[in-house]
């Protein structure tokens, strides 16, 4: 970061403060107000991560107290690619960067896709590449597309409650092929929720969609920063 | 002095004349319903009256006693309400038995959480005894996908022995109430949805919880009763309907048959609400049926102070004058709100204001109806959640709040209805519009009220003035199928009949479902 004054110190925090309420209340003019003056010169584009993912973090907990619903999670994304676009106007390779491949699957043996469909969602309106098999997919199918596009995380949902042994076979299954390394494997669904923390070898078990998003958000800056 | 004479209790009372009917059931302390205070608004205090000149239902706040009279009360609610009633109708002759005289036969509707067991004289179909018992089978989960679970994983005679131990417990019952031997029991028929299809008769339903979700038998079947632990004549027949699809069961078939659709010119939308709602839209000429998982928040599950609807439970809101008013079954102190209440609370608030189209509770500040600006200090936190206080807590009455995740819970069930009746319409070529008839069927639609669930978005809100509850209609085709062998056929080529429609496979359904979210 570049270095201030006391006086542009103070108003920098006031402007990224603005932008986390901005974002929290989904007032788009507000967050692209400060996004447009915090983009010129003065966050780049991993460092405005921090504000934004405050706010979106306050628009998850707002989804999970039931005042936020699913057309607003939705929204949300929307907000934070046109921020993301804001930067790409003026460095094309952020997108490139920022366009890591998300894949989705729901476990072999259940075909609710709500919850998958909503995340896919958000996840490609903030630009993430989401390579999306379907419902009730098998193993075999699994591992044939991991190999074949080389996703940085895969999410797993489930909606029955035997679907969590199938996670877990499909997670034992990518250690024995060598790929477990080489993807970040979250899980999710109703499965996950009433199945608490169970241990099924995952990075990450998401019970609320902003997690999901937070988390391929954190895999996308690690890998690019 | 006049005579009032009172039912049940018979009960005598001499009242001067001129006085309300009303005041009198409050001094001698009869429990009457009467939310509106005896306004004559809500019609919760009708009593039947028969005297020289009146014969009917009146409501006794509006009743002056001028001569003797004999009053009935409104059978007291107790316990879960058990939907006996049907409409009954003429049944092809065609019996299966060769003699009918002095012989019964008995029908079930095995439910997930109660069973009702009919006991039918075979040759005129007059029901000499009816019980009802609840499902065995939640003492090992509530709902039917955890059964089948453990039916798969644990083992599915923990599961069948206990519900065929309650079936055979009812025909015992229902013969000893009739005075009958149970030897005289010639034939069972079952309903039920497909998990308690499958798990009652012991065959394996895991090819329910597998894709595509079909039952392991469609079939209507003839089974002999002995083999299930049915302790009736030794020859007595077992007749099962058949299942439509992986969640439209027996139970679906059993309301076509009664209903029949095989010989319903205009086009009518059958809709029965559980926690699967299942539906079934045409007429004698085309059926489509789909089932779509509505959850359990209209059975009060998911719902913070939801609950089933037994006594305690808030079943109606409405608003009368200034007031938020609500009944409550029993008349007591409220424990929690049904169904049937959740949908009126949400219409009523969605009316004044205080819940946004979004589905979001207002914020204090922003309201703007007098009544709900009433209420305003209703609207407050629980636990970082906005609630809306229903009953604050006093003496001897807990509080119960409705949150705002209890009306998302709301909004995504009714819109997994809402978005089932558009599909199957769509499918069918026509418009909500083009529907002559919709009836709902079970104890759900029995006692919901139906602009109410237009009002939320339940039900389009061209189906309002074409809606009809038919009780306990699968009840009533179970009936059928065992007085009948004729009924019993009519149903198996109807089911054959019935194209299915998976929802979860539509492409449209999701986009649909989104928009449907909203209330309107």
């Amino acid at each position: 970061m570049k270095s201030f004054g006391d006086w542009e110190e103070k108003s920098l925090t006031e402007l990224e403060n603005r932008l986390i309420h901005a974002m929290e209340a989904l007032d788009e003019e507000v967050v692209m107000e400060c996004a447009c003056k915090l983009q010129k010169g003065i966050l780049t584009f991993y460092q405005i991560q921090v504000p934004l993912n405050e706010g979106m973090k306050r628009v998850g907990k707002l989804f999970e107290a039931g005042e936020y619903f699913i057309a607003d999670l939705m929204f949300s994304g929307i907000l934070y690619n046109q921020v993301i676009q804001l930067y790409a106007m003026e460095d094309e390779e952020i997108l490139k960067e920022n366009c890591i491949t998300v894949m989705m699957a729901v476990t072999q043996n259940d075909i609710h896709d709500i919850g998958k469909d909503i995340i896919a969602s958000i996840l490609r309106a903030e630009g993430f590449r989401i390579i999306d098999l379907g419902v009730d997919v098998g193993i075999e199918e699994i591992i044939k597309n991991i190999k074949k596009y080389e996703p940085a995380v895969l999410i797993l949902s489930g909606t029955m409650s035997y679907s969590i042994d199938e996670m877990k076979h499909i997670i034992e299954m990518l250690s024995q092929e060598n790929l477990r390394d080489k993807v970040e494997v979250l899980i999710g669904g109703t499965s996950v929720n009433d199945n608490g923390s169970i241990d099924v070898g995952a990075d990450a078990c998401s019970i609320e969609p902003m997690e999901t998003v937070m988390f391929c958000r954190k895999v996308m800056v690690e890998k690019g920063a | 002095m006049k005579k009032v004479t009172i039912q049940p209790g018979n009960k005598t009372i001499a009242v001067q004349e001129g006085q309300r009917l009303y005041n009198l059931f409050i001094q001698a302390k009869i429990p009457v319903d009467t939310p509106c205070g005896g306004r004559g608004k809500c019609g919760k205090c009708n009593v039947y009256i028969q005297s020289e000149t009146k014969l009917g239902w009146y409501q006794s706040c509006q009743i002056t006693v001028t001569e003797d009279m004999q009053v009935s009360l409104k059978e007291p609610e107790s316990g879960l309400k058990v939907l006996e009633k049907g409409h009954q109708r003429d049944w092809d002759p065609r019996s299966w038995l060769s003699q009918t005289e002095g012989v019964y036969v008995l029908a079930y509707d095995i439910g997930t959480t109660t069973v009702v067991g009919f006991l039918m004289e075979a040759s005129t179909g007059k029901v000499v005894a009816v019980k009802s018992g609840l499902n065995p089978q939640h003492a090992i989960a509530a709902d039917v996908i955890s059964r089948c679970e453990y039916a798969c994983k644990v083992n599915i005679q923990d599961l069948t022995l206990p519900i065929r131990d309650l079936v055979n417990e009812i025909a015992q019952e229902t013969a000893k109430e009739a005075g009958i031997s149970p030897n005289q029991i010639r034939l069972v028929s079952i309903v039920g949805n497909t998990s308690m299809h499958h798990l009652y008769l012991g065959i394996n339903p895991n090819t329910l919880l597998k894709v595509p979700y079909q039952p392991a038998v469609y079939e209507g079947m003839m089974l002999k009763a002995y083999n299930y632990q049915l302790l009736i004549n030794s020859e007595a027949k077992l007749i099962v309907l058949p299942n439509i699809a992986g969640f439209v069961g027996a139970d679906t078939a059993a309301v076509l048959l009664n209903e029949e659709f095989d010989c319903l010119k205009e086009l009518t939308l059958m809709l029965d609400i559980g926690t699967n709602g299942e539906l079934v839209l045409g007429n004698a000429h085309r059926l489509l049926a789909c089932s779509t998982a509505a959850g359990p928040a209209f059975e009060g599950a998911n719902i913070q102070f939801g609950m089933r609807g037994t006594i305690g439970a808030i079943q109606k809101a409405a608003i009368i004058e200034t007031q938020i008013t609500f009944d409550v079954i029993g008349g007591g102190v409220a424990q929690g709100i049904c169904g049937s209440g959740l949908i009126d609370l949400v219409a009523v608030l969605l009316e004044i204001g205080m819940i946004r189209s979004d589905g979001r509770i207002e914020k204090p500040d922003k309201l703007t109806h007098p009544i709900a600006l009433h209420y305003r200090d209703r609207i407050t936190k629980k636990e970082g959640q906005t609630v809306i206080i229903l009953y604050p807590q006093e003496d001897g009455q807990k509080e119960i709040y409705l949150g705002q995740k209890d009306i998302r819970q709301i909004q995504l069930a009714k819109a997994a209805i809402h978005t089932g009746i558009k599909l199957l319409c769509k499918k069918m070529g026509v418009s909500t519009d083009e529907i002559v008839q919709l009836r709902l069927a079970g104890a759900f639609g029995a006692h919901i009220d139906i602009s109410n669930a237009c009002r939320i978005g339940l039900i389009p809100w061209n189906l309002q003035d074409k809606t009809v509850s038919i009780g306990n209609a699968a009840g009533e085709g179970a009936k059928l199928a065992a007085l009948s062998q004729g009924e019993y056929d009519r149903c198996v080529d109807m089911v054959k009949q019935v194209e299915f429609l998976e929802l979860a496979a539509d492409q449209e359904f999701q986009q649909q479902y989104f928009q449907n979210l909203n209330f309107v």
